[in-house]
């Protein structure tokens, strides 16, 4: 009988017998197996064959696409940061929104087993701030002065939409133990600091005043705030973006979510 | 939300589902489960492959334990996927049931 066990068993692909051999394995040895229980297994395991393993890889596939993709878009910003080109800033926001995208998608993927309906509102709204983005893309290639509530107005919208989603992403991916959780925590505070800086944008522009110099010891201590969160910011997202990238690059992520 | 369609493999999801409804259970509990309240018996290979859908998809999830039979529950999206189904099934079969009434 264990022959015949280790025979059937060793019909299906080496990662389904490496994921499901031993407790298949278990609960057969507890069957009264019959002849159409034989041939059962005999037609699902060359189904598992011609399927599973098709399948897994095309979901790891995407999952390192997005990683490559957040990679790359790390590293372009420190481009635009450092080169300061303008060809090079144009190429990089061109292409900006569609890495974005992926980005999302695959997060979406990672949290959406464990928050079907959280994960769709949230990654709408990422999406919409993506759109948003584009948008802006679109009004500065018109060239509108970037002061102009034009362009301000999306951009401010984008920005909101946006920390909400890295917010809610980050607190749904504590959750999921695919990404370790200090991801999760780098990425939260961003979208804490990226909120407390709009907050800062948002008070300056309403204020008549200049609020760091007539304000005293708060607007000096504003200032400072200010100064930790210019920095902080775009330094906690490169590191956040590069560690998720490298997790989704290396197959980390999929192995973890079973999905290859 | 409904399960989506596994071809060979989407009826017996569905029983997989209802079936852990009850409680966290491993293969051989499932097969006896499900002929308990379905009469359906589901061979060893059809359950497997039905069951590695589920999970691949995050409608079901390993209860962590060192015992060779490993037990499985339900996830949150499996749980709503379920209840979305039954209604729809529910809704049909009293559409079909008064529709007999009716006729008869």
């Amino acid at each position: 009988m264990n022959f015949w066990l280790s025979v059937i068993i060793g019909l299906y692909p080496p990662e389904w017998r490496e994921r499901y051999g031993d407790e298949f394995r278990a609960m057969l040895e507890l069957c009264d197996l019959s002849l159409a229980d034989w041939l059962d297994m005999s037609f699902s395991a060359l189904e598992a064959r011609s399927g599973y393993h098709r399948m897994k890889h095309m979901h790891d596939i995407i999952n390192r696409i997005a990683g490559l993709g957040l990679l790359f878009s790390t590293l372009a910003l420190g481009l635009i940061i450092f080169l300061q080109q303008q060809n090079i800033m144009d190429a990089i926001i061109a292409i900006a929104p569609i890495v974005s995208i992926i980005i999302l998608w695959a997060l979406y993927r990672v949290t959406s087993a464990y928050y079907p309906t959280m994960s769709k509102v949230i990654s709408g709204i990422g999406a919409s701030g993506m759109i948003l983005m584009m948008i802006g893309t679109i009004i500065l290639a018109q060239g509108v002065d970037p002061d102009s509530s034009f362009y301000f107005l999306p951009a401010m919208g984008m920005f909101v939409l946006l920390g909400i989603w890295l917010f809610g992403i980050n607190y749904m991916t504590l959750k999921t133990q695919a990404i370790p959780n200090w991801i999760g925590i780098i990425g939260i505070t961003i979208s804490i600091t990226w909120f407390s800086f709009l907050l800062m944008i948002l008070l300056q522009a309403m204020t008549p005043q200049n609020l760091w110099e007539d304000y005293g010891a708060i607007g000096f201590a504003l200032g400072i705030l200010q100064g930790i969160f210019i920095i902080g910011t775009p330094l906690g997202y490169i590191i956040w973006s590069l560690s998720l990238g490298w997790y989704f690059t290396s197959g980390t992520v999929s192995r973890k979510t079973k999905l290859a | 939300m409904s399960v989506p369609d596994f071809g060979r493999f989407s009826d017996p999801a569905l029983l997989i589902l209802a079936s852990l409804a009850g409680g966290e259970k491993h293969g051989y509990s499932m097969m006896e489960d499900i002929e308990a309240i379905s009469g359906i018996k589901l061979g060893p290979g059809t359950l497997y492959g039905a069951l590695s859908r589920l999970e691949e998809h995050g409608f079901i999830e390993i209860v962590e334990t060192t015992d060779r039979r490993k037990p499985y529950k339900l996830t949150a999206k499996g749980l709503t996927t379920l209840e979305s189904t039954l209604e729809k099934m529910h809704s049909f079969t009293q559409t079909g049931l008064k529709r007999l009434g009716d006729s008869g």
